[in-house]
């Protein structure tokens, strides 16, 4: 055969050597990123997943612009806040008493068990004054801005703060003095500066000046502004990640591989931006903000008016126009709310257990605010008390600014739980809560189970064997019973209960990360490329977080979007059993606990419903991850 | 199975202690909500904590609780308290006729070694001293003589002595010195011999000479006695074992029923509950699982595996909920809800009481199958596509074996290996869902019982469910590695 | 058993198409493909991984999975009759009767769970209707024929206690136990020590000579093939680009893959010459060039090459069954 072989045809290879078949480029082009991206983009259960979970978020997120009890925009007097801020002869009176005392008096007389009280006259005297000045502020900001009466306003703080400043010199008799003063000046202002109530306009005072603001908006903290902002950024990312890869980096490949970094500190820093941004424009959340608009409407103690008008010009067109019809634009427009105008603490006590107000059951008679199927039950000889807990006695259900009609079917869309807050809004609040548990506890648990997954992988032996030992006695706890048994043993009040909760979870579920990252470091420890970077003579540390690590994490971000579904079962379970998340919070499963009562189904049925759509969500987004990240399932 | 039972008992203790707040004050909130508050409540917290032993340390209330060490006063006779040097011996107990002959290990005191050549002069003198010193009352102006004589004794003696005096010191001093006192027994040894020696090592450091480990763990005895609290424990040390040891597993709080019976009560009902629940999940999973593989890529495979996935997503307090809504009698009203048996079920016959229970259990035990059932079969369809797809199932094809028998023959017995080991993690997902079933539908098993013992904050009930199930669970490990093993032939062999 | 005539062969394939429906595309991994084996003739396939060659042997025997596999056109004929479209009780009557297979990997080829001579005697069971003890006799026999001592013992061992090339006997036995009149073997040795790999080729060749059956060869390596093969023939991308008599191929190649694949080979007469790699690899068969499919590692394509499918010719001057598929036989002329 030897012989025959030198005669054998031969063809000169070596002409093709530099020619690489330009048609299969792309395909080694592509790295892991763009394979499981393309995968993933091929499964509609995948998508339909993420759309629903991005909506849940959203609904999160904007939680307070959906549901609250605070009027959006609104253009009132606050005659309420006024009354109260007029009367300033308490401080002043105070002051004065405290001056006439000895310093040794006023400094036995303090109460030990008072840490805060201040330590001396003169800085008592200072804290009365910076009440005053509260208040002071307070009515500056609502009468007119050329009333005289501001004269009188002004002569009792320059008063007081004379006296404070006697007082830090040491001069007692001159402090004594401006202190009388001011007290004089303050039972002035009560008589002089007395509001003028439209309602009661017979009674006289001064016209207040109505203001325009944004209690809803002032409510919202930066960090809501800046998930939100954050919220809108990702929701939004198949739209301008794809001009910017289409316009800005011209569709090339490694450009767009080299600018996901940067894509993701974009987006970051643009919400971190709206929340600065949002913070410089509204300020601090406001105290004076939780006030209760809609019973202040309702009652009059927030009259609603125009921006710029004052009352006296109400009043006058009112004498004018005859005294019943209502000068201006309907009061309604002056108010805008919230699409659901329910705080998710608010009560109603008069409409509790009230099933959702599109069914027939929920009718309520206006006048007596009692249930108009109980009735006809009853009547009808059928036992109506079937209907548990909507109140027998008669009382006639409050309906507040913003609401809607008693019997419309949108008024309690959800129905109402044992303290008459509306179901729907405490759902829109709970997701809150329940989707930054699921978040936060998969984090967490994430972080604990890499730490010490690495650990026990990263040194092995004894210190493998001692970790391994404490994950086996740790999962042969059921999970729910040491969940429960921690947060039972947590006294409330010691964390705030949505991170005890996230704690408990994380610090008891991380045990299946932690074996994750051990067994991905026990098998890549001897993986060829990890063999081929310790010949390159890349120290072992080096190694393992350069091409260890990373090569592990993609199956513990598959378990973390699993943990995510999981932490999310296990905080409602636990709320539900009454150890989560305890009222006035919500969580989903807390509005499942507030009623175990066949009748009450509306309590049981809809949270339920969100939970599992929620968890379905995640198992699906999870199991398709799960699929494009194994590259045996894709051959 | 026994140090992984004792890590159960140590991680839920140490969770009880460690979460922040005094477990005290949990337990006795909600023992007795809303009585008194101030120095009143202090005082009766105080009073709670000493009556329920929560004032001793950590460590003797953990080995109070799981019982191998509960030492009377007097000592173990396995150890050596600082109180009484003990020889343990073995001794035959004079019997009754007829029975059989007895031996009993029992600790007697040892008589004290002194050095080598110490006289009885010397021996006499030194006990006397010791003894002067060491009793309690004694009048202060003795106590200064005798003090005086022993510096005497050991200044003429010169270094070497001293040390053999700090022997026979500290020897003397274990066993005279009794009672409690305020300054622990070793410190004012201490003081004692530094004035005697002046310069000499410590005692700590003479002892350490002479004792090495030893010393240390009489160390840790004098502590366990003194601070630790061990004088207060359950075993006064007339058993030698204890605790949960020997089943015995406290008493609750409240009305003092020993957990123990309690609990024998409950697992009556949890257990078959249980039993039935994974017995039902396997056999429905099967079935599921070769039907999903025969079928594969059809409509109804599909259908099956997204009716499993969204099962396996619906939380099991809600399922129960929605069971009973439309089950009961708000709905359907086809079967009841609530507990184990109607309230006439004693006046039923024993057809009657069978069916009465079947019909209460069927949405129970549903509600606690549906969730295993939804991952063990998902888990079955994976584990038989995987296998399906192996070289070995090829073979059998090649063969002409018939589809059903390369299904049923070859790849079933192939694919219950994972399955058969996923029954250990199944166990803690169906007893934590048994909590929650017997909480939805009012039945009084362990999980109910652990939950009113969360309720109550009652640690005994707590921690024996805890350490059931801890146990329980094991043994469902020992049961699948024991069908592993039967399944697998290379398992059988190694 | 009817003889079949002498000028009808046993198997006889005729522009076999196999496609796989994958998300990637259709990938033609069996593109035409006609080949055939007479009574007691070795048939050697020889192509790199992915050449289909495998694909068209599973495709006898219908043990692919389908879909996504699916049947384009094509024949195959067992003795005359047709097995694309046969019912799949039929195939199994064929399937480890009259038809037997063996595979790449002894390791897994086998099941885990059961003994060695419950998997033998499982075959003979099935198609001869031997009751259990008369099963068990026949799997010792059958492992004594393929040379496995003591086999009384082995026949109740399982697999994971046996080597690598013990585990190739016992798979020869399954496939010999019903005096198959074909065996297929899917490249046999290639998972082998060498030396087991010689034993292993020898055993084929000796049974194959005892019970007179015809060999189905596929393997990826030319030496294997001079060594047992009468005929070869030579797959590439889902095609046979060359097709003749074994001693002839290394002889005179003609198809310039061949050539490539010769030149490829180390060969002790040959050492210090310098070897030349084909370049390149062999592409996705979701994405095949046009024409001619090596044109793309072809030094000698024209444009021609991507236009027109070359069909196989018979060589002008070679043996009767010397074909090829090139444009340009004549560049590479014997000279």
């Amino acid at each position: 055969m030897a012989e025959s072989k030198r005669n054998v045809p031969r063809i000169d290879f070596e002409s093709m050597r530099d020619a690489e078949a330009p048609e299969f480029a792309s395909e080694y082009a592509k790295d892991y990123w763009d394979l499981v991206f393309e995968q993933l983009g091929r499964r509609w259960l995948f998508k339909t997943g993420v759309a629903v979970l991005t909506l849940l978020y959203g609904v999160a997120a904007f939680a307070p612009l959906l549901a609250s009890d605070k009027p959006v925009s609104v253009q009132s007097v606050a005659l309420g806040a006024y009354s109260k801020a007029v009367r300033v002869s308490p401080m002043a009176s105070s002051a004065l008493n405290t001056a006439k005392l000895d310093e040794a008096a006023y400094v036995a007389g303090l109460d030990p068990a008072a840490v805060d009280a201040p330590p001396s006259r003169a800085a008592s005297v200072r804290a009365e004054l910076d009440a005053a000045q509260l208040r002071l502020g307070t009515m500056r900001s609502m009468l007119a801005p050329d009333a005289e009466e501001r004269a009188s306003l002004e002569a009792f703080e320059a008063a007081f703060l004379e006296g404070a400043e006697a007082l830090e010199r040491g001069d007692g008799e001159a402090a004594l003095e401006a202190l009388g003063r001011a007290k004089t000046e303050s039972r002035a202002i009560r008589k002089a500066l007395k509001p003028l109530d439209p309602a009661r306009a017979d009674r006289g005072g001064v016209g207040l000046v109505a203001r325009q603001s944004q209690p809803l908006y002032e409510s919202i903290a930066a960090w809501e502004a800046f998930l939100m902002a954050l919220w809108i950024a990702v929701a939004t990312w198949p739209v301008w990640n794809r001009l910017v890869n289409g316009v800005l980096l011209r569709g090339n490949r490694y450009r767009v591989r080299a600018a996901r970094r940067w894509k993701l500190v974009a987006v970051l820093l643009l919400s971190l931006v709206c929340a600065f941004a949002w913070r410089a424009h509204f300020g601090p959340v406001a105290s004076f903000d939780s006030s209760d608009w809609k019973g202040g409407i309702t009652d009059g103690s927030i009259v609603l008016l125009e921006e710029g008008r004052s009352t006296a010009d109400l009043v006058a067109e009112r004498a004018e126009s005859g005294d019943a019809a209502p000068a201006g634009p309907d009061a309604s427009d002056l108010a805008v709310w919230a699409p659901i105008p329910y705080g998710y603490a608010e009560l109603h006590e008069d409409e509790k257990f009230r099933a959702p107000t599109w069914t027939a059951r929920a009718e309520l008679d206006p006048e007596t605010g009692r249930s108009v199927f109980a009735l006809a039950s009853e009547s009808a000889g059928d036992g109506g008390a079937a209907v548990a807990g909507v109140s027998a006695e008669s009382n006639p259900v409050e309906i507040r600014a913003g609401e809607l009609p008693l019997n419309h079917p949108w008024r309690h869309a959800l129905g109402t739980d044992e303290s008459g807050r509306d179901i729907l809004t405490r759902m829109i609040w709970g997701a809150r809560i329940s989707l930054s548990v699921g978040i936060l506890s998969a984090a967490l648990l994430t972080l604990i189970g890499v730490v010490i997954g690495s650990i026990a992988g990263f040194f092995g032996g004894r210190v493998d064997d001692l970790i391994m030992r404490g994950i086996e006695i740790l999962q042969t706890i059921p999970a729910l019973f040491l969940i429960l048994l921690a947060l039972a043993f947590t006294p409330p009040g010691t964390i705030p209960p949505m991170f005890a909760v996230v704690i408990v979870i994380a610090v008891v579920r991380w045990t299946g990360v932690a074996r994750l990252v051990r067994g991905e470091f026990m098998r890549l420890r001897d993986a060829e490329f990890v063999v081929a970077a310790r010949a390159l003579g890349f120290s072992s540390r080096r190694t393992i977080f350069r091409h260890v690590l990373p090569n592990a994490m993609s199956p513990v971000l598959v378990a973390a979007a699993f943990a995510v579904a999981s932490g999310i079962l296990t905080e409602s379970a636990v709320s539900f059993l009454g150890l989560g998340i305890k009222e006035p919070q919500a969580s989903w499963g807390g509005v499942v606990n507030e009623s175990r009562n066949v009748d009450l189904w509306w309590i049981q049925v809809f949270p339920g419903l969100a939970i599992f759509l929620t968890v379905t969500c995640y198992n699906l987004v999870g199991d398709a991850i799960r699929d494009a990240m194994d590259p045996k399932a894709r051959v | 199975m026994i140090p992984t039972t004792f890590g159960i008992a140590l991680i839920v203790f140490g969770l009880y202690h460690i979460a922040p707040g005094d477990p005290a004050l949990v337990a006795m909130g909600s023992a007795a909500d809303g009585q008194g508050t101030g120095s009143d409540t202090e005082s009766k917290l105080d009073e709670f904590r000493r009556k329920n032993g929560l004032d001793r340390s950590f460590v003797v209330q953990f080995l109070d609780y799981v019982g191998p060490f509960n030492l009377g006063p007097d000592g173990h006779p396995w150890f050596t308290s600082p109180r009484t040097e003990r020889r343990v011996e073995d001794t035959d107990v004079p019997v009754e006729e007829g029975e059989a002959p007895r031996t009993v290990r029992e600790g007697r005191p040892v008589p004290i070694e002194l050095p080598f050549g110490t006289t009885d002069d010397e021996r006499n003198a030194l006990d006397r001293l010791v003894g002067a010193l060491g009793t309690p009352g004694i009048d202060e102006g003795v106590r200064a003589e005798a003090r005086a004589e022993l510096i005497a004794f050991a200044a003429g003696s010169g270094a070497a002595k001293s040390k053999a005096l700090a022997r026979i010191f500290q020897a003397l001093f274990e066993n005279r010195i009794s009672g409690p006192d305020e300054v622990p027994v070793i410190d004012r040894l201490a003081g004692v011999l530094t004035e005697i020696t002046g310069d000499t090592p410590t005692l700590d450091a003479a002892l350490e000479a002479r004792d090495g480990r030893r010393h240390l763990v009489k160390r840790w005895f004098a502590w366990y006695y003194t601070d630790g609290g061990a004088d207060r424990t359950r075993n006064t040390g007339d058993e030698r074992w204890g605790g949960v040891l020997v089943g015995d597993l406290g008493r609750e709080l409240e009305n003092k029923t020993p957990v123990a019976e309690e609990l024998g009560k409950r697992l009556k009902v949890t257990v078959p509950l249980a039993a039935a629940a994974v017995f039902l999940t396997y056999l429905l999973a099967l079935p599921l699982g070769i039907f999903s593989v025969r079928r594969q890529g059809t409509v109804a495979d599909g259908a099956l595996t997204l009716g499993l996935f969204v099962l396996y997503s619906v939380p099991t307090f809600w399922a129960g909920l929605m069971l009973i809504l439309i089950f009961g009698k708000t709905g359907l009203d086809w079967l009841p809800v609530i507990g184990l048996f109607d309230k006439d079920h004693d006046q039923l016959t024993a057809a009657g009481k069978v069916w009465d229970v079947a019909l209460h259990t069927l949405l129970p035990v549903a509600t606690l199958t549906y969730g295993g059932l939804a991952y063990l079969s998902r888990q079955m369809r994976a584990g038989m596509l995987d296998v399906i797809r192996q070289d070995y199932i090829r073979t059998a094809r090649a063969k002409g074996l018939a589809e059903g028998s390369v299904v049923y023959k070859h790849a079933l017995r192939n694919s219950m290996i994972p399955v058969l080991t996923l029954l250990a993690s199944i166990l803690p997902i169906l007893v934590g869902g048994s909590l929650i079933v017997e909480v939805v539908f009012n039945i009084e098993g362990m999980g109910k019982y652990a939950y009113d013992g969360l309720l109550k904050r009652d640690f005994y009930i707590v921690l024996a469910t805890t350490l059931f199930v801890g146990v329980m669970t094991q043994l469902g490990i020992l049961l699948s590695d024991i069908a592993y093993a039967l399944v697998d032939p290379r398992i059988r062999l190694s | 058993m009817d003889e079949p005539s002498a000028d009808e062969p046993l198997l006889a394939i005729e522009g076999l198409k196999t496609y796989f429906h994958t998300d990637e595309g259709v990938a033609r991994a069996v593109d035409g493909v006609s080949y055939s084996i007479a009574p007691g003739e070795t048939l050697g396939v020889v192509g790199e991984s992915g050449s289909g060659k495998s694909v068209t042997a599973l495709s006898v025997l219908q043990l692919l999975e389908m879909p996504p596999g699916r049947f384009e056109g094509g024949s195959i004929r067992f003795k005359g009759e047709e097995l694309i479209g046969a019912s799949e009780a039929r195939m199994q009557e064929i399937r480890g009767d009259d038809i037997a297979m063996i595979f790449q990997e002894p390791m897994t080829a086998l099941n885990p769970v059961f003994t060695v001579g419950n998997q033998i005697a499982e075959a003979v069971r099935l198609h001869r209707g031997l009751d259990r003890d008369a099963a068990r006799a026949h799997a010792i026999e059958m492992l004594e024929r393929v040379g496995i001592p003591a086999p009384e013992k082995r026949v109740d061992e399982y697999p994971h206690q046996l080597s690598g090339g013990m585990r190739q006997r016992v798979m020869i036995a399954i496939a010999m136990s019903c005096d198959p009149e074909l065996l297929i073997a899917d490249e046999p040795t290639t998972a082998l020590d060498v030396t087991i790999q010689a034993q292993i080729l020898e055993l084929i060749a000796e049974l194959q000579r005892k019970a007179g059956m015809s060999v189905l060869l596929i393997t990826h390596d030319l030496g294997v093939v001079a060594e047992v093969a009468h005929k070869v023939a030579v797959m590439y991308a889902g095609r046979v680009v060359e097709y003749a008599p074994a001693a002839e191929l290394f002889r005179l190649p003609r198809h310039p893959y061949t050539i490539g694949l010769l030149q490829s080979l180390p060969d002790l007469a040959t050492a210090g010459e310098r070897l030349t790699a084909i370049p390149g690899i062999v592409p996705s068969a979701t994405r095949f060039p046009s024409g001619c499919r090596f044109r793309t590692r072809c030094p000698l394509a024209t444009e021609r090459c991507a236009e027109d499918v070359p069909a196989l010719e018979r060589i002008e001057g070679g043996a009767a069954e010397h074909t090829a598929a090139c444009h340009h036989l004549d560049r590479v002329g014997g000279a």
